[in-house]
């Protein structure tokens, strides 16, 4: 039963460069170019990459807090991505966002009740008995204990607060959950319980989750399928298992081989040590041909002139590298 | 609403009123602020009957008192016209504290909606409105005052509506400054992606934030609003005789000085003194409303 | 033991807070020899930021208290230290490398003149503006300075080291400001590297180049290197030995293989396990959180969140016991076998 909840198609998120005291458009910045993914309806979509690869970008334009500058989003069959404020309210029940950082995410001056309330206010549940009911459901669900109903933010610790979070993104009954990289701030001991909670909660209530992060080890034991993305492209699209056992574009080689382990027997599973070289170029200024050439050490003459397709080279598995190509 | 949340929530609130309460005990200047401001609070509300002499609070002459040195009967003596200046001056903290408080509602009543928008809408609207605050702010207000007062009658009415605006400007300016940092909080974004409206969201995620730095501005302000009131009494532009303001207080006291010290010297360390309250209580509010300040755990 | 750079004997700090005195360090000790890379690792609040602060003689006054212990730097105490002695150790022969290199790199100044500024006048207690003024004019020693800064940032690694000296910060990505940074705590030969999270504010792929380089540069120097980190892995990667910290106590301390192969201390073990590894395995996490500073546990700090708690744990802090050669644990379930000694 792998049906399409989230379809994306040719999407760009293009944002202009300006100067001068009159703001004419000196160049383009193409943070996200060209994506398609596919979400399938519970399961957990990864997607990869360092600062500046477009990753939260195309988060945020699913989320439609950008209208993308080119491209369709079918969400359940439906385009939303020219919907308007109104004809999309009702799309925003439907798709949640937890965010990176639990201090910035929860206004301080609410209290836990408030907060967790606010989706429901907005979305027109007119009953405080219902609301306040709901909230301690969603309170129980995200294992936070009832008297926290009245606290404010500052009073918990960085984990309960992302509970509050999740709890506030759940508040609706989503059926896509955009994380935006939950638990980079918490400590590793508090992640293991957060991942352990959104886990429960996929399972219990069917959830489908977009999972954006730089931590590829967390990506081996959460997502179902891993996207990575380099420069506003998406370059190898395979199932999380299948990624780390056998990576097939050179950043996807790379990136594993740098991630620092903790284990002996981790060792043995990362690829040999391809330290990348430089850094990734600021997005207003792409390489010609493959945005990766300038840092690849496998480049070939054809990489500079040639952007590469998106093949599919094993079930279920997609890189974008003249490697991989018909043409080889 | 069921009654065990409410007894929750009322409990709570008694715990942080507490938590409150302790941190203020802890800052003995805040208290001496607090415990000036209520005097005066108290001494304005209460005037007529805390006045030993409420009559004479209007016009009135008693050649039988004419320039008593501060005495029992006359705490802070008597004026040239032989009023008791004690009794005056609590009449005056009413009109002071009047004033205040209507200035200050005038001024937050324009200035924080027209700085929310600013600062939440941004672009055009707010070029259009940070400027047009830009040139009052470049007016000095005692200025302003005069001009109002010269075109007008010299009033209270006058005075009030002069500093009134003079001082919206400034609440646009703090409220704009606030909003355009807290803007870029994920809690913002959240609201937005809820599909939140946009006033919606303004009101309710990012004044709450704004609340404390309004209220240690408006109880900072109130002792300048003052100030500026009692200078504008005094140069004649705000309430005429007799009516007791602590500015025309002093005008009328300041020819018989020295000899006659207590006609002006009272009215002016009244002055002093609620400014001062104020002023104390301010920064003591800055520091309790501290939302971060009470996470000493580490 | 001469070799012994820098040692931390029963550190114990306080802060003063609303709630009363938080005990933020509870008897620290450490040490770093000569040539050696440790590693200070823990959770947030765990106390490895304070212990830094301590030795760099960085702790706020007024807030903050020194209890008792001592902080031995080449012999020297440094708790002791007046401020005019401090300038010829901290920055000099003890430098730091802070985790984000934008706050700590000065924005109105080039790259050049930081470099050449620390060069000419670290050590000196007082450098008025005349003082500098005048020294700036001195050409020889200046291009001297500059010559000696550019060999930095090329061995740094940094691209164009001429042409970098005559930027500015924020020209910088933050890769090369971070490199920057290691260039200017380098540059006096100290001899020890204090680095905080160098890198973490990065990304992975750049994080790595960061680490390389310092492993580099510390191996040429001959500098020791205390490294401040959350991130086990890396912390594996660049130390020889490490310390475990949990609420302000050293827990667990050994050499870096050891501890990470047979962690013994029941924290430890939940923080390794908490870990997501490449194989696909991770552990459940800690339940409950770091304890209230100002009433502590009485016994273990750790006792109230630990699957192994038993009486034992409430009646003292437990003493650090060796359960194997240079590896030392803090709990009770070791301290049978110490007994036996």
């Amino acid at each position: 039963m792998s049906e399409v909840i989230l379809r994306t198609d040719g999407v760009k998120m293009h944002f202009p460069v300006t100067a001068g005291i009159f703001k004419h458009q000196v160049g383009v910045v193409k943070a996200v170019d060209d994506i398609g993914v596919e979400l399938k309806r519970n399961e957990t979509f990864a997607l990869v990459g360092e600062s500046g690869s477009g990753k939260t970008t195309l988060a945020k334009a699913i989320f439609r807090l950008y209208k993308p500058t080119a491209g369709h989003i079918w969400f359940e069959g439906t385009d939303i991505s020219g919907l308007d404020d109104l004809k999309l309210k009702p799309f925003r029940r439907q798709i949640q966002m937890v965010y990176q950082d639990p201090t910035s995410s929860l206004n301080p001056r609410k209290r836990l009740k408030e907060i967790i309330e606010e989706p429901l206010i907005v979305h027109g549940f007119r009953n405080p008995d219902q609301r306040l009911r709901r909230v301690r459901e969603l309170l129980e669900m995200v294992e936070l204990p009832p008297e926290f109903l009245w606290r404010y933010p500052h009073n918990l610790s960085g984990g309960q607060r992302q509970r509050v979070g999740v709890a506030r993104a759940l508040a609706l009954q989503p059926k896509l959950l955009i994380l935006d990289e939950p638990t980079s701030a918490l400590d590793v001991s508090v992640q293991a319980k957060i991942i352990g909670l959104l886990r429960k909660l996929q399972k219990e209530l069917g959830l489908t989750y977009l999972f954006i992060t730089h931590d590829l080890s967390l990506v081996r034991n959460f997502a179902d399928r891993v996207g990575v993305m380099y420069l506003g492209h998406l370059v190898e699209v395979a199932p999380a298992a299948e990624l780390y056992t056998n990576p097939r574009h050179p950043y996807t080689r790379a990136l594993l081989s740098t991630i620092p382990t903790v284990h002996a027997s981790e060792q043995d599973m990362l690829p040999e040590r391809t330290p990348l070289k430089g850094e990734i170029p600021s997005p207003a200024y792409q390489p010609s041909g493959c945005p990766f050439h300038p840092r690849c050490p496998l480049a070939m003459p054809q990489c500079i002139v040639e952007m590469p397709q998106m093949d599919a080279v094993a079930p279920a598995v997609q890189v974008r590298c003249h490697l991989y190509g018909d043409s080889v | 609403m069921s009654t065990a949340s409410r007894t929750d929530l009322s409990s709570v609130r008694n715990e942080e009123l507490r938590r409150g309460w302790t941190r203020l005990k802890r800052s003995p200047l805040s208290i001496v602020g607090l415990v000036i401001v209520a005097l005066v609070v108290l001494a304005a509300v209460f005037a007529p009957v805390l006045a030993p002499y409420p009559q004479d609070a209007g016009p009135g002459v008693h050649f039988d008192r004419v320039h008593k040195p501060p005495s029992l009967a006359h705490l802070f003596g008597t004026d040239d016209v032989g009023r008791d200046i004690f009794s005056r001056s609590l009449f005056g903290a009413r009109l002071s504290l009047g004033l205040g408080m209507i200035v200050l509602a005038i001024g937050m009543g324009i200035g924080i909606p027209l700085g929310l928008i600013a600062g939440y809408w941004g672009r055009g609207v707010a070029t259009l409105i940070m400027r047009t605050a830009d040139i009052f702010l470049a007016i000095p207000s005692l200025v302003l005052a005069l001009a109002v007062a010269a075109a007008f009658k010299p009033t209270l009415t006058t005075t009030m509506i002069a500093i009134s605006f003079s001082w919206w400007p400034w609440f646009t300016r703090l409220v704009y400054g606030e909003a355009l940092r807290i803007k870029e909080n994920q809690f913002v974004e959240s609201s937005r992606g809820l599909g939140a409206s946009s006033w919606r969201t303004a009101y309710h995620e990012i004044l709450p934030n704004l609340i404390s730095p309004i209220i240690v501005k408006a109880t900072l302000d109130m002792g300048f609003v003052i100030m500026m009131d009692a200078s504008l009494s005094f140069l004649g532009l705000g309430a005429q005789p007799p009516t007791p303001a602590w500015g025309t207080m002093i005008a009328e006291g300041r020819q018989y000085l020295p000899t006659i010290w207590w006609q002006a010297t009272m009215p002016g360390l009244m002055i002093l003194v609620t400014v001062m309250g104020f002023n104390l209580l301010g920064d003591g509010f800055r520091d309790l409303l501290d939302v971060h300040a009470d996470i000493g755990e580490g | 033991m001469s070799d012994v750079l820098l040692e931390v004997q029963d550190l114990n700090v306080s802060f003063q807070t609303f709630d009363g005195e938080a005990r933020v360090l509870n008897g620290v000790n450490l040490s770093v020899r000569r040539g050696e890379a440790v590693a200070i690792v823990g959770e947030s609040g765990c106390g490895k930021t304070v212990t830094v602060k301590a030795i760099m003689g960085l702790l706020p006054e007024g807030s903050s208290r020194i209890g008792s212990g001592r902080i031995r730097f080449k012999g020297d105490d440094l708790l002791g230290l007046r401020s005019s002695d401090w300038s010829r150790i901290r920055g000099h022969q003890i430098s730091m490398v802070f985790q984000d290199p934008m706050t700590h790199l000065n924005p109105v100044f080039s790259v050049g003149d930081q470099l050449t500024d620390v060069l000419l006048w670290s050590g000196q207690q007082r450098v008025g503006l005349v003082r500098w003024l005048l020294g700036s004019l001195q050409r020889g020693k200046r291009n001297e300075a500059r010559k000696r800064a550019a060999e930095w940032l090329q061995r740094v690694r940094l691209p164009d080291p001429e042409g970098a000296l005559a930027r500015y910060p924020v020209e910088l990505s933050g890769g090369m400001r971070q490199r920057v940074l290691i260039a200017l705590g380098l540059i006096t030969e100290p001899d020890l590297l204090i680095a905080d999270e160098p890198g973490t504010a990065l990304d992975v792929s750049i994080q790595d180049q960061i680490l390389e380089l310092l492993e580099d540069l510390v191996a040429t120097q001959g500098t020791s290197l205390l490294f401040i980190t959350h991130n086990l892995g890396v912390a594996r990667r660049i130390s020889q030995r490490i310390y475990v910290m949990y609420a302000g106590e050293v827990v667990e301390t050994g050499s870096t293989q050891e501890v990470f192969d047979h962690p013994r201390h029941p924290y430890t073990q939940g923080l390794l396990a908490s870990i997501p590894k490449l194989t696909g395995e991770m552990g459940e996490g800690i339940a409950g959180r770091i304890p209230n500073f100002v009433a502590p546990p009485p016994g273990c700090r750790f006792a109230p969140r630990c699957p192994f708690h038993t009486d034992q744990c409430d009646v003292q802090q437990p003493p650090l016991v060796e359960v194997a050669p240079g590896h030392q644990v803090a709990c009770t379930l070791y301290e049978e076998g110490a007994s036996g000694q």
